[in-house]
C-alpha cells in the first residue's frame, strides 16, 4: 500500500512537472467524457420514457385515428358496450379528461378524473399535502414539480383561473408529469360537460386482456369510431421516434468512449516519443517494460479519473442549467435527464478500460525493445 | 567476474554496415577498476552497452559470473541490470521532475524495496557522496559535478557488484573531474565495487587497476 501511494505521489509530481501537457490531455478527455454523460443520460431518459412498466389490467378507449390525445371525444353513452362487461372481465370504466395547456410558461398535461378514481383507478399516491376538495384546487405529479419547482401551497393559473396546489402525488407511467384535478372542476373550467378524452378501463386481474381488447375493437357499436389500447401502448407508439434517437445516442456514446481510447493512445504515443530519455533511464536502472506500462497506465488512470469527475460536475451543472431555461418535454410530459448512478458507474468502468487499451496499444512493443533501440528510435 | 569472448557488434547505418566491436576478448575480476580509453567512435560506449545488457551482441559471449548475457531476453536483461549493474552516464541522466533523493531511490523502486527504507538508504548514499545539503534539490538546481554525484549514488544504491560509467567526467570541469574520479576510486576500494569506465580523459587512468585501449572496435 505504501509503495502504491508513493508511486502515485511520483506520478502526481510527474504530471505536475509536465503541467501543460497534462492539462491538455485532461481537457481532451473532459470533452469526450462530457459527450458520453450527455448522450448516455439522454438515451437513458428516452429509454425510461418509452419503456414504462406495463399494466395489462388497464385499457383505454379513445376516438378512432386521433394523433393528439386531447382531440379525442368520448361521451358517457359510448361507455355502454364496456359497462356491459362489468363485473367480469371489466372491473370498472370511468371517464378521464386530458388537455395540453400552457401553465405558467410550461406546456403541461392536465388530467381530470372523478376524485374517487385518483387512488383506486389511476393509482396516484399522495406524498405531500392533501387531496383537492375545493373548486379551485389541484395536485401535481413529481415530474411536474421537478420541472416547474412548484410546491404545495403555490397558486397556478390554469385557463385563466387560479388554482391552489394542495398536494404532490407519485404515480407510475407517464402520469407523474401531469396536473390532476377533479372532473367536476375541469368540466366547469372548460365548459365541456359530459365530453371526455378517454374511457379508462380497469380489468379484473388475470383475465385475458388481449381477448377483451379484441372483443371491444370488434364491437359494432365501437368499431370505426373508437380504438381500444393498453393504457400505456399509445405512449409507446408516440415514443418510438424517441427510441430511434436513443439508439443513435447509444452509438454516439460508444464513439465518445472510443474517442477516450484514441485520445489516450495519442497522448501515450507522444509521451513515448517525447520522453524517450526518461523511459530509457528507467529501463537502464532496472524498471521492466511491464512496470513502465503499469506506471503509464496508472498515470493515465489518474488523468481519466480526474477528467471523469470534472466532466461529471460540468455536465450535471450544464444539464441543470439547460433544464432550467429550456426543459425537454415529450407530449407535454417532462423528460427527466439525469446522470444516474448506473451511467456514472458504467462510464467509469468503460472509460478506464478504454483508457487502459489506449495505453496498452502504443506500449506493447516495449517488452521486445532493447534499451539501445529506444535510444535510437 | 566478467568474461568476454570473441565479441562482435555490427549495425547498419543507411546502406553501410558498421563493425563497432571486432572480436574483443578480455576478463574483469571482482574489485577491478578498469578504464577503457580510445578515440571517439572506437567502440567504447558500444562495449559498455553490451556489457550492461543495454544492447545485444551480434556474436560472441559475455558472461557475468557464469550468466550468459548474449541471447537473454529483454525482460531478463532488465532484471539482470537491476540486480547486478549500476550505470553512470556522461550527461547524468537524472529525471528532471524528481529531486536528488527521489532520483537515487529509483533503482530500489524497481526492486520493490519498501519506500521508507529506500528513502533512508537514498539519503545515506547521498551523504556518502557528499550531498547531504542537496537532498531535496531538483537536478536543475545542482551543478554538473553535483548531478554526477547524484547519478553515482543512484548507480550504487542497489549495491551492484559492477558499475559501468560512460564518460562520467565528459561534461565536467577539471576540479569536478578530480572529485568524481576520487569518489569512484573510493567506492571501488571501500565497497569493493568493480568499475568499468569509458573515457577520453587520461586523468582517470592514474589509479586504474587496468587500462584497455579500444580503437576501431579492437583492443590494442
Amino acid at each position: 500500500m505504501g509503495r502504491l501511494l508513493e508511486g502515485i505521489r511520483f506520478i502526481f509530481r510527474d504530471l505536475q512537472s509536465d503541467g501543460w501537457r497534462s492539462a491538455i490531455t485532461v481537457i481532451n478527455l473532459v470533452i469526450f467524457i462530457s459527450c458520453y454523460f450527455c448522450l448516455a443520460s439522454l438515451a437513458e431518459a428516452g429509454y425510461k420514457f418509452g419503456n414504462q412498466p406495463r399494466d395489462p389490467d388497464e385499457l383505454m378507449m379513445i376516438s378512432h385515428n386521433v394523433f393528439d390525445l386531447s382531440d379525442s371525444q368520448i361521451s358517457e353513452a359510448d361507455f355502454k358496450p364496456i359497462q356491459e362487461l362489468i363485473p367480469s372481465p371489466v372491473m370498472s370504466v370511468s371517464p378521464l379528461m386530458l388537455k395540453h395547456l400552457n401553465v405558467g410558461g410550461y406546456f403541461l398535461q392536465l388530467r381530470a378524473a372523478p376524485l374517487n378514481d385518483f387512488e383506486t383507478v389511476h393509482k396516484l399516491s399522495l406524498i405531500e399535502g392533501q387531496w383537492p376538495t375545493g373548486a379551485d384546487e389541484a395536485v401535481i405529479g413529481e415530474g411536474t414539480r421537478s420541472l416547474t419547482h412548484w410546491g404545495v401551497g403555490d397558486t397556478i393559473r390554469i385557463y385563466g383561473v387560479d388554482f391552489k396546489i394542495t398536494g404532490l402525488v407519485h404515480s407510475t407511467g407517464t402520469k407523474f408529469g401531469s396536473i390532476w384535478m377533479s372532473l367536476e372542476n375541469a368540466e366547469k373550467l372548460f365548459n365541456t360537460y359530459g365530453k371526455y378524452q378517454f374511457a379508462w378501463i380497469v380489468l379484473v386481474p388475470g383475465v385475458d386482456s388481449d381477448a377483451v381488447i379484441s372483443q371491444l375493437n370488434n364491437d359494432p357499436r365501437l368499431q370505426g369510431k373508437f380504438d381500444i389500447y393498453y393504457a400505456d401502448q399509445l405512449y409507446q407508439q408516440y415514443t418510438s421516434a424517441l427510441n430511434d434517437v436513443r439508439d443513435i445516442s447509444l452509438i454516439l456514446v460508444l464513439l465518445a468512449l472510443l474517442s477516450v481510447m484514441f485520445g489516450v493512445y495519442g497522448s501515450t504515443y507522444l509521451t513515448l516519443t517525447e520522453r524517450k530519455r526518461e523511459l530509457t533511464i528507467l529501463r537502464s536502472v532496472g524498471f521492466t517494460s511491464r512496470t513502465i506500462r503499469v506506471v503509464l497506465s496508472m498515470r493515465t488512470v489518474i488523468q481519466v479519473i480526474f477528467a471523469y469527475l470534472l466532466s461529471w460536475v460540468i455536465t450535471t451543472l450544464a444539464i441543470h442549467w439547460f433544464e432550467s431555461i429550456n426543459p425537454i418535454m415529450i407530449h407535454s410530459i417532462p423528460l427527466p435527464v439525469i446522470i444516474s448512478a448506473k451511467i456514472l458507474l458504467v462510464g467509469a468502468v468503460l472509460s478506464i478500460f478504454f483508457a487502459w487499451i489506449g495505453v496498452w496499444l502504443p506500449t506493447r512493443h516495449l517488452q521486445k525493445s532493447s534499451v539501445i533501440s529506444m535510444i535510437q528510435r | 567476474m566478467i568474461s568476454i569472448t570473441d565479441l562482435h557488434k555490427t549495425y547498419r547505418r543507411g546502406d553501410e554496415i558498421v563493425e563497432a566491436i571486432r572480436g574483443v576478448d578480455f576478463q574483469v575480476n571482482d574489485g577491478d577498476f578498469v578504464v577503457v580509453i580510445g578515440p571517439s567512435g572506437g567502440g567504447k560506449s558500444t562495449l559498455l552497452n553490451l556489457i550492461g545488457g543495454i544492447d545485444h551482441p551480434s556474436s560472441g559471449s559475455i558472461q557475468y559470473n557464469g550468466y550468459e548475457l548474449a541471447g537473454a531476453s529483454e525482460e531478463d536483461l532488465t532484471i539482470f541490470r537491476r540486480d547486478n549493474i549500476g550505470f553512470v552516464f556522461q550527461f547524468y541522466n537524472l529525471l528532471f521532475s524528481l529531486n536528488a533523493v527521489e532520483n537515487v531511490q529509483l533503482p530500489l523502486m524497481a526492486k520493490r524495496v519498501p519506500m521508507k527504507a529506500a528513502r533512508q538508504k537514498a539519503v545515506e548514499f547521498l551523504k556518502q557522496v557528499g550531498l547531504s545539503h542537496r537532498l531535496t534539490h531538483l537536478p536543475s538546481e545542482l551543478s554538473g559535478g553535483e548531478q554526477q554525484r547524484v547519478a553515482i549514488a543512484r548507480s550504487i544504491i542497489a549495491e551492484p557488484k559492477l558499475v559501468l560509467a560512460d564518460e562520467p567526467t565528459g561534461d565536467l570541469d577539471s576540479v569536478a573531474t578530480r572529485e568524481i574520479n576520487q569518489l569512484m576510486h573510493q567506492l571501488n576500494q571501500e565497497m569493493g565495487i568493480t568499475f568499468i569506465v569509458a573515457t577520453h580523459n587520461l586523468l582517470l587512468t592514474e589509479k586504474a587497476t587496468r587500462v584497455i585501449e579500444l580503437r576501431d572496435g579492437k583492443i590494442q
